[in-house]
């Protein structure tokens, strides 16, 4: 049982990702187009530090890498 | 240090999130219609759904205005869609059509920026509603995007 409750607890990261009111307001933005945290963080109406908390919640169900650099 | 969606299925999962909880919380109704109520109680707001966008675009009777900050605009948006962000609208007016209808979008289904264009330019004489949903529904369900 414990694999299963593995892959259980595994799927319930992309949940989690999802279950925070500040996290779809960084997800509706991120929707848009790719941005900077100060700007993620300006359009949810959140603090740089506390939106950075939040996109490591998305990594975590890896929505949101942060590439090494910016693309284009 | 650039963000940036790597699955964007997760624009359709948010979308099944909103009917699930508009459906099943009651809650929401209530704080949805506060959020797009109108200053005028007579005046009903009844956003433009994606079928009735699709036609009116098709008859050529629809022009699309988009409210969202110029750099999300740029990264992609609605097809012939005229772009003025919010704090701009003002100086735009004469961008905008009085010919035709205008249905006014942004960044989704609860995004306010759209509503609030529609409430000024409404005082201001245009016919204009909001689209009920926004650019990421519009290219999540395979539509034309420029």
């Amino acid at each position: 049982m414990t694999s299963r409750q593995d892959l259980l607890d595994t799927l319930a990261q992309v949940g989690k990702a999802l279950g925070s009111g500040h996290r779809l307001a960084l997800l509706e933005r991120l929707a848009q187009s790719e941005a900077s945290v100060e700007t993620l963080a300006n359009t949810a109406e959140l603090t740089v530090g506390n939106a950075s908390a939040h996109l490591q919640h998305l990594r975590r169900a890896d929505l949101s890498p942060q590439p090494a650099r910016a693309s284009r | 240090m650039i963000y940036r969606l790597t699955d964007e299925r997760i624009v359709t999962l948010m979308s099944l999130l909103r009917e699930v909880a508009e459906t099943n919380l009651a809650e929401m109704e209530r704080l949805v219609s506060r959020l797009f109520g109108s200053d005028d109680p007579n005046d009903t707001l009844e956003a433009v759904s994606r079928d009735d966008l699709l036609a009116g675009l098709r008859e050529g009777s629809v022009a699309l205005l988009d409210v969202r900050p110029h750099e999300e605009f740029q990264a992609g948006h609605l097809p012939d869609a005229i772009n003025t962000p919010l704090d701009e609208l003002e100086t735009m007016l004469d961008a905008l059509p009085r010919d035709r209808d205008i249905v006014a979008y942004c960044r989704g289904p609860y995004c306010v920026l759209s509503h609030e264009a529609v409430e000024r330019l409404r005082k201001l004489g245009f016919r204009v509603r909001r689209f009920d949903e926004g650019f990421p529904e519009w290219k999540a369900a395979g539509l034309p995007v420029q």
